[in-house]
C-alpha cells in the first residue's frame, strides 16, 4: 500500500529517513518532493530569456533538482545541514534555488564569452573557470578599495544587503545601489583584461 | 519602474525576502519585462565570476544524456546514504553542527548564487580525531573524547595525567597530547575560539606529527570563526610540508581564493 507522501513532510521525519537509510522513505520523500513541489520549485527559478532556449532552462532545473536531492540526503545524513525548519521542503528549497542560479549564472557567462570572443571550434580550448577566476582576482586588484570590500562581501563571503548595510553602517537601499555601481565597475574591468584568452 | 526599484526587488528575491508566491510574481516578471530581466542576468553573472571552479550542471549543447546520467547519480547517491549511514562510524558526535550556529543566522538571508560560507566549508572537512599512536598514559581521555564525555577531558589537570618518575620532556609531551584533546573536546562543545587556544599551545617547532594534527584542528576552528587570515597562514603552513593534511590544506586553499 503506497504511503502518504504527506506523512514525511516534516524535517524530523526526512532526518530520521536520512541517519536511518532508510531506503523506502528515501524513494517516498523523493517522490512526494517531485509530485507536490517540483513544478512550483520551477516556477519560482526558471524565466524565459533570449540566449537559452525554454527545454535546455527546463532540462537544467532537472539536472539541478537531482543534484539538490543527492547532496541534501547526503548532509541530512551525516548531520550537516542546519534543520530549523518544520519542513524540509523550503531548506531543499533554498538549496535548488542556490544551485540552479549559480549554473545558470555561469551558463549565461559563457554565452555572452562566446559571443564576444566567438565560439571555439571543434576541439579548441575555450576559456577555463581557472582563466575566469585569475581575471576576477586581478580586476579586484584594480578596483577601488570600498568597491572591493563591498564585492568581496556581497559575493565572496555571501552577505546579504542587511548584513552589508550593518556592516557599513548605511541603510539596505544604499548597499544594495553601492554594490550595483560597484559591480559594474568591476564588470568593466574584468572585460578589459583580454590577455588571458 | 525606475532602475532602482529594480535592483531592490532583484535583492530581495535573492535575499530570499519574497514569499513563494512573490518569487512566482517576480520570475513572471522578469520573463516578460527585458529591463529587468537584464539587471537580473547581470547579477546572475557577476555572481557567477565568483563562483569557484566546479563541473557544471548545464545541459546546453551537450550530447551526453545528462538526464539519464543525473538520475543514475541520484540513484548511486542514495545507495551510498545508505551506505553512509550504515557503516559504523562512532564519532563521539555530529560535529559538522558547530557550523550550524553560524549558518543558523545568516543562512536564510544569503545570496541563492554565492559558495559555500566558511563554517559550511569546515563542516565538510571536519572529521573527529582518530589515532592509535597516542601516548598510552593519556589513554583514558583519548578514550573519553571518542565516547562524548569532554567534561571528563577538560577538567582534568596535570597531576590527573603526569608521571612521576619521567623527565620533563616525556610529561611535556603528555600535555601537549591533553591540549589537543582539550581543543577537540571544545570544538565538539561548539566553542572555536577556546578550542584554538588550547590548539596552539600543541604546536612546536620544528613541526612534528602531533603539531600537525593541532594545525589542522586550529584551520578548521579558524574557518568556523571566519578568520580568513589564520587559515590562509595555516593551511599555507600545512600546505608546504608533508603530512596527512597537506592534500586537503591545498583544497582549502583553492576553495578560498
Amino acid at each position: 500500500m503506497e504511503k502518504d507522501p504527506e506523512y514525511y513532510l516534516t524535517t524530523e521525519t526526512a532526518v530520521r529517513i536520512c541517519r536511518q537509510g532508510d531506503k523506502e522513505g528515501m524513494q517516498h520523500m523523493l517522490a512526494s518532493l517531485s509530485r507536490l513541489h517540483k513544478a512550483s520549485f520551477f516556477r519560482r527559478v526558471v524565466f524565459a530569456q533570449a540566449s537559452i532556449p525554454p527545454v535546455l532552462l527546463e532540462e537544467l532545473a532537472e539536472n539541478v533538482f537531482l543534484q539538490t536531492w543527492e547532496t541534501f540526503v547526503r548532509k541530512l545524513a551525516d548531520g550537516s545541514l542546519i534543520v530549523g525548519s518544520p519542513e524540509y521542503t523550503g531548506l531543499f528549497f533554498v538549496m535548488f534555488k542556490r544551485g540552479y542560479l549559480r549554473e545558470l549564472g555561469k551558463e549565461l557567462r559563457r554565452v555572452r564569452v562566446e559571443n564576444e570572443y566567438g565560439r571555439s571550434p571543434m576541439g579548441a580550448e575555450s576559456p577555463t573557470d581557472e582563466a575566469f577566476s585569475l581575471r576576477t582576482r586581478q580586476a579586484l586588484e584594480k578596483i577601488g578599495e570600498n568597491c572591493r570590500q563591498l564585492l568581496t562581501w556581497r559575493y565572496i563571503e555571501g552577505l546579504s544587503h542587511d548584513a552589508i548595510a550593518v556592516r557599513k553602517r548605511i541603510d539596505r537601499a544604499s548597499s544594495i545601489k553601492m554594490v550595483s555601481r560597484c559591480g559594474r565597475r568591476f564588470a568593466e574591468l574584468w572585460r578589459s583584461i583580454v590577455h588571458q584568452f | 519602474m525606475d532602475e532602482e526599484a529594480y535592483l531592490i526587488r532583484i535583492a530581495d528575491y535573492l535575499d530570499g525576502k519574497m514569499s513563494p508566491a512573490g518569487e512566482e510574481e517576480f520570475m513572471r516578471d522578469v520573463s516578460g519585462d527585458a529591463a529587468l530581466r537584464a539587471l537580473f542576468e547581470q547579477e546572475l553573472e557577476m555572481a557567477a565570476l565568483f563562483t569557484p571552479a566546479t563541473p557544471s550542471a548545464a545541459p546546453v549543447r551537450r550530447t551526453f544524456p545528462y538526464r539519464v546520467a543525473a538520475v543514475a547519480a541520484a540513484v548511486v547517491a542514495v545507495a551510498v546514504g545508505v551506505y553512509i549511514v550504515t557503516v559504523d562510524r562512532t564519532p563521539p558526535r555530529s560535529v559538522a553542527a558547530v557550523a550550524s550556529d553560524t549558518t543558523r543566522v545568516v543562512a536564510p538571508a544569503r545570496p541563492d548564487t554565492l559558495r559555500a560560507t566558511d563554517p559550511v566549508l569546515a563542516a565538510r572537512y571536519y572529521q573527529p580525531y582518530e589515532s592509535a599512536k597516542d601516548p598510552v598514559e593519556v589513554s583514558y581521555y583519548y578514550n573519553q573524547y571518542r565516547r562524548g564525555r569532554y567534561a571528563d577531558v577538560l577538567d582534568a589537570k596535570p597531576v590527573d595525567y603526569q608521571v612521576l618518575d619521567a623527565g620533563g620532556s616525556k610529561n611535556a609531551r603528555l600535555q601537549r597530547y591533553m591540549q589537543l584533546y582539550k581543543g577537540l573536546c571544545l570544538l565538539e562543545e561548539k566553542q572555536p575560539g577556546r578550542a584554538r587556544r588550547y590548539l596552539d599551545s600543541a604546536w612546536t617547532s620544528p613541526p612534528d606529527a602531533l603539531t600537525n594534527t593541532a594545525q589542522w584542528y586550529s584551520l578548521l576552528a579558524a574557518l568556523w570563526q571566519g578568520d580568513r587570515a589564520a587559515v590562509h597562514n595555516l593551511a599555507d603552513n600545512l600546505s608546504r610540508r608533508p603530512n596527512p593534511y597537506q592534500d586537503r590544506a591545498r583544497k582549502i586553499l583553492q576553495e578560498l581564493l
